[in-house]
């Protein structure tokens, strides 16, 4: 089972719950920072009269996890990207990659490494929400299989079509996200990315990386003939030079 | 909404009646203050303020730790703090993740935290809100119930 959240702007108050519950989660230090940071890893933001949530969005195949050279970022089995400091080598690759602009490096340190939301592993794998979703007053976040919540997305939109825009975000963006959001205004005017590609962004690349074991097998082979047959020659050469 | 001196206005009109003595006035006052807060208390707890913290799935009254000494049980209710008091804005950040816990709150809180302005003392230290020390049975609200101020002779 793969686990995600469901956001549901039209039923968040803005309470800022979930971003008080992730600090006492992750341990992460005061004060609560008005964007996401290395050390605020979500926040609720008011956009056009509505609440909007910031946070990793946990791609279905995230560019982050494809690019870390050192596997320090992971997509792990229940869902969530996860994120192991001891592994970072501080490249900030995963900044550059991620088409949410969701990592956040800590710029105040003389070693410093990625902050970003890991949904709460621990306690998804305890069979607990994560804490933002256990707290939420509302249930404007809602925790479970990504499927379920997938379904109950749109449901919630058929069966109020005037209150929703008819798009759940998430679903198809970057390839599929665990975390899905439901909107009474346009997405875009909630500050959300509606330009990011529908494919999984890895494709990119690996439609080149796939390819270079048999690039490198068929030029090995290739340079290898090429080799074999000068070689020849110059033994040919030789052997009729020794009979005269 | 404007009322005729006459008939509800404390000021010029009230006091320069023959018939009614500068005390009178003061009770009329009085009740129109009442009327007007009792009407504004019905008014926000209709729009909204009430409503809202009613449609919140907000925690159950937590019942803290009990010293021996305790002239009571002290009950603390979300509804109350996020509808009513100012100083959270009705955000939840007002008082989360600190001073108090969200998920892994603690029951115990003493006077000695709260008068170091640590706990219900951040915002409860006579200026914000009521000081702990103020009244007893603000806070700890069975006492009067379980008739405790008449076994202990009333001592705060």
């Amino acid at each position: 089972m793969s686990v995600g959240l469901l956001f549901d702007s039209t039923k968040c108050i803005g309470c800022g719950g979930c971003t008080a519950a992730c600090k006492e989660q992750n341990n992460l230090p005061l004060p609560i920072e008005p964007v996401t940071t290395a050390y605020t890893w979500t926040i609720v933001e008011k956009r056009d009269g509505a609440f909007v949530r910031r946070l990793c969005m946990h791609c279905l195949e995230p560019t982050c996890v494809s690019v870390c050279p050192v596997g320090a970022l992971q997509k792990s089995a229940s869902g969530g990207v996860v994120y192991d400091a001891g592994k970072c080598i501080g490249c900030r690759y995963c900044i550059m990659a991620c088409p949410f602009g969701v990592p956040k490096y800590q710029w105040d340190r003389a070693i410093p490494v990625v902050g970003k939301c890991v949904l709460c592993p621990d306690r998804v794998k305890a069979g607990l929400a994560t804490a933002c979703a256990t707290v939420c007053p509302t249930g404007a976040t809602l925790f479970g299989d990504r499927d379920a919540l997938a379904r109950e997305a749109r449901a919630r939109i058929d069966a109020e079509p005037a209150k929703y825009v008819d798009h759940v975000y998430g679903l198809e963006e970057a390839g599929g996200t665990s975390v899905l959001m439901l909107s009474g205004v346009p997405f875009e005017r909630l500050g959300m990315k509606t330009d990011v590609p529908r494919q999984p962004l890895p494709l990119l690349t690996w439609q080149i990386l796939s390819k270079v074991p048999d690039f490198v097998i068929l030029a090995g082979a290739f340079l290898f003939g090429l080799h074999w047959i000068t070689h020849r020659r110059d033994e040919v050469r030789q052997a009729e030079e020794d009979e005269r | 909404m404007r009322h005729s001196p006459d008939q509800h206005s404390p000021g010029e009109g009230a006091s320069s009646d023959p018939v009614s003595p500068r005390r009178t006035t003061r009770v009329r006052r009085n009740i129109l203050l009442n009327f007007v807060c009792v009407v504004a208390c019905a008014v926000a707890a209709a729009l909204g303020i009430g409503a809202g913290a009613a449609t919140l799935r907000l925690p159950p009254d937590i019942a803290y730790d009990r010293s021996p000494d305790s002239p009571g049980p002290v009950i603390f209710s979300h509804v109350n703090h996020v509808a009513l008091a100012p100083s959270t804005e009705g955000e939840c950040t007002g008082c989360h993740p600190e001073p108090f816990k969200m998920l892994k709150p603690s029951r115990h809180v003493t006077h000695d935290e709260m008068n170091a302005g640590k706990l219900c003392g951040t915002c409860h230290d006579g200026k914000t809100a009521s000081g702990v020390q103020d009244d007893c049975e603000h806070c700890h609200k069975a006492r009067s119930q379980s008739g405790y101020s008449a076994r202990t002779g009333g001592t705060p």
